[in-house]
């Protein structure tokens, strides 16, 4: 067989607010790269990023989505099979925030159980716009108990750290359940990506 | 490949094709492209009554995603189709065979596993049925043209062009690798050993050193390579091919190398009285890897009195290879031997599991041996008297050959300094003395060939004496192409990066128009349609389609596209680069559609004016695209329950969404509706207008109703959702429609009556009636004989309008109970057609 470029592949997702610089931070991280002009995803995109952890060639293949209210459910849909997923609310938008619960809620119901979850809180770098404390962002986080961090794509904060602690997070999960079932291979759920995903219909909800 | 894993690419190979495109057969096989192999699968597709050989480049095994197949050829299977394994041959060849199709002629190759020959014989069994199958009449493969235009001929047209790297994420990756080669490679010398000794049969007895042959430099060699000549040529050994390695030959071996290192047999290969033994030093040896070996027998026989042995291996980047041979003997032979040089050259072949290489493959060779060319001048004595070879080389039929560039193509030699090493009599350093009184020759020789090679040292060893032959021996520098593990590992990762850009500069895109598709008011009965542009401007065919969702409540009901009132003019296709399409995207509600646009409307919070639908257009390995549908649904009264309509008290216009929605709840009718009525506004208008206009209209009601569809409906909707006091605006035969959608669109049917009661009740009319009254809420019930008593007033006039009961029974039948069989609903009918039912209405009217 070919050899591959890399060991495992780990497929990661972004969701939050519609505008909360969820597609920024993605190009940060795939292209180190920022623009300013807001263009909202009407979709699911992906990219694809090559890390190096522990020895490892972990493949991230990240997919970002459409935050608007009216494409929620048929997002969900894309949660299946996910095996992080970064939860992002925008330091400037109080609503936003008040949003992560209701996403918290979406991944309760749709993800896989082990799926690895973070919370971001973007554009740290508007200082003086602050909406909220960094304070509500960790509690939020504590209560969850889930990891958190303040990101700013604009000024590259913390962009390369969340993904790789959550894909370190996930390397953790897989290496226990290799563990505990040996010669057990990392199943690689890349499935729902081409099979037609199971969609739920979006305009009844 | 396991079970598993097979059906999962089996599921895979599948989803590459369309609707009606049966894979039916795949095997897993090899190409070897270039230094590469290239895993492969193989599919046997069949599509009406021809069918097709497709194979696949598998960059991720097993294949999951379609992005993971590429189709890398099409092969109609037709008169021209053949599938051979006649090409065969030794090693990895032997599991070659090759598939021909018009002028394409394809190699491929097994894997040598159980499992896969299991398959391929059921794959080629089933290939050579489908050849006998194919007929010229049968043959259309104008389905194979989707597969050529984009997927096949693109990609095929690119990598043949070197105009764009292939697709291929792992092959971008292996071929920027190699063409970084140079930022984390060097070149380091190395000391390279050789020598070869024909040792005419003697055994290594115990004071024979090996040290005066091998030990004649200061510096400790890296790698030995010695080869022996007739260590034994017993008839024994050579019947049997002997190839178990002489140890006693290898120890010496090793006692003889040089002493200011430590040494370690590498890898020894024997044939018959040829034996070759690499050594190399210890500290060295983790640099070395994919040790094969390898070993042909020429003459007659092949038994190997003759021929060669070989050993290839990688010292780091650089692939070496050493060949001891012993050609065939006697002056006059000289075209023997270059026959067997030729031979050993054709049919030396190394394997190292993974790929075979011959000799000339490799980046540096060494080529040593017992040669047997003789000096072929009349007087042998001149020879003996001046054994020099600068004086001889001239009829040297070696030396002869190579200039005629016979053998040892593009080979070098050292100069020659040292006396002829053959023939001499054992123990001494004279010439042969025996009756046949060979001439002297320069039989044992050393060649190389390949860059970066430099010769320290080339002599024989005149001490050792023991055979008719003097050893040779050959000091080299060899520049070996290393990897420095540090710099590589900082342009691995920056390779890695280039990989992921690529990967993700090379999604295929399609962009769209607009994603929100505002259609506007939507009324029932109307077209509407709108187009979606789509546009491929990105460097790659783009294959779309629209994905299916399951529906929000989980009853098992089909996965759909879309509402079933949206149609898509094209639900899936390919767009290549610079193409646009226009897509239709068509809304009509019907009377299936208007209830269930009515339900999803009141389920939803959104309101009115939220989306209708979502559609979600994927393009196959990149995003997927949302496209919204807007538009406001007019509720009508088509589409409402009847009762619902004996509720409205003014016309369903005036009605808000929501208002609408709670007449439309109200089960236990609270409500209050027009309890004299014995039916709503709209029935009654038609009734009515039918019993003065229509009851002697030659087939008022018909059968063929598609045919019957009439912008007048539109009109007489209005006419009906406004109260309009206008007249009415349709004839009977729109009317008579009319009626019947009424009943139709309603959510539920107007007799709740199921088909198993009908079973058990038929045809007795006194329990059906019995039926009636308790299984038709009493809405439904009025309105149901309101309709019977307007049907029979129809029936009356058969005369004149030519319906019969029969006919009346199987038009209204099917609208105003819904069942999946008619029979059963049609024999109520006629039953109620046929029996009197004043009294019976009397007594429902007068109900409240
Ligand atoms: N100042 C600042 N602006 C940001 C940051 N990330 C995103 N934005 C801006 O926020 C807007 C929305 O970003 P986008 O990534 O499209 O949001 P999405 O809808 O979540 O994908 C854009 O105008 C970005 O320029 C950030 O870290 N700092
Ligand atoms: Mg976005």
């Amino acid at each position: 067989m070919a050899k591959k470029t890399y060991d495992l592949l780990f497929k990661l997702l972004l969701i939050g607010d519609s505008g909360v610089g969820k597609t920024c931070i993605l190009f940060r991280f795939s292209d180190d790269a920022f623009t300013s002009t807001f263009i909202s995803t009407i979709g699911i995109d992906f990219k694809i990023k090559t890390v190096e952890l522990r020895g490892k060639k972990i493949k991230l293949q990240i997919w970002d989505t459409a935050g608007q209210e009216r494409f929620h459910t048929i997002t969900t849909s894309y949660y299946r099979g996910a095996m992080g997923i970064l939860l992002v609310y925008d330091i400037t938008n109080e609503k936003s925030f008040e949003n992560i619960i209701k996403w918290l809620r979406n991944i309760d119901e749709h993800a896989n159980e082990d799926v690895e979850r973070m919370i971001l809180g973007n554009k740290c770098d508007m200082t003086d716009k602050r909406i909220v404390s960094k304070e509500r962002g960790e509690a939020i986080a504590r209560e969850y108990g889930i990891r958190f961090m303040e990101t700013s794509a604009k000024a590259n904060i913390n962009i390369e750290k969340a993904f790789s602690e959550l894909a370190e997070a996930i390397l953790d999960q897989t290496a226990s359940k290799d563990s505990n079932n040996e010669n057990q291979v990392v199943v690689v759920d890349r499935k729902n990506q081409e099979k037609s995903p199971a969609y739920r219909s979006c305009c009844t909800s | 490949m396991s079970d598993n894993i097979k059906h999962a690419t089996f599921l895979t190979v599948e989803k590459k094709f369309r609707q009606g495109e049966v894979v039916v057969a795949i095997l897993e096989a090899y190409q070897i492209v270039g230094a590469e192999h290239q895993n492969r699968i193989l599919a046997v597709v069949k599509s009406g009554s021809s069918s097709a050989l497709f194979s696949f480049d598998c960059y991720n095994y097993p294949p999951i995603n379609l992005s993971d197949l590429h189709i890398t050829s099409v092969l109609p299977i037709n008169e021209t189709f053949l599938i051979d394994n006649s090409t065969a041959g030794y090693g990895v060849s032997s599991h070659q065979f090759q598939i021909m199709s018009g002028n394409e002629n394809l190699t491929y190759y097994y894997y040598p596993d159980e499992e896969t020959l299991r398959s391929k014989e059921v794959f080629e069994k089933i290939l050579k049925r489908l050849i006998q199958e194919y007929t010229e009449e049968n043959g259309d493969f104008s389905w194979l043209q989707a597969y050529k235009s984009s997927d096949f001929t693109e990609i095929d047209y690119n990598i043949a062009s070197n105009k764009f790297p292939p697709k291929n994420r792992e092959s971008k990756f292996r071929e920027e690798l190699e063409r970084r080669k140079p930022e984390y490679t060097m070149y380091e010398p190395y000391k390279v050993y050789c020598a070869t000794w024909n040792v005419n049969l003697n055994q290594p007895v115990e004071d024979l050193s090996l040290r005066e042959l091998l030990f004649t430099t200061n510096d400790a060699p890296d790698i030995y390579c010695i080869g022996l000549q007739e260590i034994d040529m017993s008839a024994e050994t050579i019947i049997k091919s002997e190839t178990r390695p002489d140890y006693n030959w290898i120890a010496k071996i090793l006692e003889g190398a040089h002493p200011s290192d430590i040494y370690e047999e590498l890898v020894t290969v024997r044939l018959v009285g040829m034996m070759l033994t690499i050594l190399v030093k210890k500290s060295i040896r983790s640099s070395i890897s994919k040790i094969c070996t390898s070993m042909v027998g020429t003459g007659t026989l092949k038994f190997g009195n003759k021929g060669g042995v070989g050993a290839s291996f990688q010292l780091n980047e650089t692939c070496l290879c050493f060949v001891n041979s012993h050609l065939a003997a006697h002056v006059q032979e000289f075209e023997r031997r270059n026959e067997d040089h030729d031979e050993i050259l054709r049919r030396m072949q190394f394997n190292d599991g993974f790929k075979s290489r011959n000799i000339l493959e490799h980046d540096q060779i060494f080529w040593i041996g017992d040669l047997n060319y003789r000096i072929t001048i009349a007087d042998d004595d001149q020879i003996k008297m001046f054994c020099s070879y600068d004086k001889w080389f001239y009829f040297d039929q070696l030396h002869i050959e190579k200039q005629k560039k016979r053998v040892f193509r593009d080979f070098q030699e050292g100069k020659i300094t040292f006396k002829a090493t053959y023939k001499y009599d054992p123990g001494t350093d004279e010439w042969d003395s025996s009756e046949k009184s060979r001439a002297p020759a320069w039989c044992d020789r050393i060649f190389w060939k390949g860059s970066r090679i430099e010769q320290l040292a080339y002599n024989s060893i005149m001490q050792l004496r023991m055979s008719d032959h003097k050893p040779v021996y050959g000091v080299f520098i060899s520049y070996i192409l290393t990897r420095d593990e540090q710099k590589f590992k900082k342009i691995h990762e920056e390779v890695l990066k280039t990989v992921d850009k690529f990967e993700n500069d090379n999604q295929p895109q399609l962009v769209v128009a607009e994603t929100d598709l505002d259609f506007g008011i939507i009324q029932y009965h109307e077209h509407y349609s709108r187009e979606l542009l789509v546009a491929n401007n990105c460097h790659l065919p783009a294959h779309f389609k629209f994905l299916p969702k399951s529906s929000d409540n989980q009853r098992n009901e089909r996965e759909k596209v879309c509402e079933d009132w949206i149609k898509i003019s094209h639900p899936k296709g390919e767009l290549l680069t610079g193409n646009s399409l226009s897509i239709r995207i068509d809304i009509f509600i019907d009377e299936i559609a208007a209830p269930e646009i009515m339900k999803k409307l009141c389920d939803a919070k959104t309101g009115v004016k939220g989306p209708l639908d979502i559609l979600v257009l994927h393009i196959e390995n990149g995003r997927d695209i949302f496209i919204t549908i807007f538009g406001e649904y007019q509720p009508s009264v088509f589409g409402l329950r009847l009762d619902t309509l004996m509720k409205l008290n003014k016309p369903v216009l005036e009605y808000s969404l929501k208002e609408l929605n709670e007449i439309e709840c109200d089960v236990n009718n609270l409500i209050p509706f027009y309890n004299s009525a014995k039916g709503p506004r709209e029935i009654y208008l038609m009734i009515d207008y039918l019993y003065r206009n229509g009851l002697n209209i030659p087939h008022l009601f018909h059968v063929l109703r598609k045919h019957r569809l009439s912008p007048r409906i539109c009109a007489i909707r209005d006419w009906l959702d406004t109260w309009s006091v206008e007249p009415f605006p349709g004839t009977p035969q729109t009317a008579a429609e009319v009626l019947l959608k009424i009943f139709e669109s309603s959510p539920e049917p107007l007799v709740t009556i199921t088909e198993r009661e009908l079973s058990i009740y038929l045809p007795n009319f006194e329990r059906c009636r019995e039926l009636v009254q308790n299984k038709i809420p009493l809405l439904n019930r009025k309105i149901f004989l309101y309709l019977i008593m307007f049907l029979k007033e129809i029936q009356r006039n058969y005369m004149t309008n030519g319906m019969d009961d029969r006919s009346i029974a199987k038009i209204f039948a099917p609208a105003l109970c819904r069942h999946k069989q008619d029979q059963l609903s049609q024999r109520f009918l006629l039953l109620f057609l046929s029996n009197d039912i004043k009294e019976f209405a009397k007594i429902e009217f007068d109900k409240n």
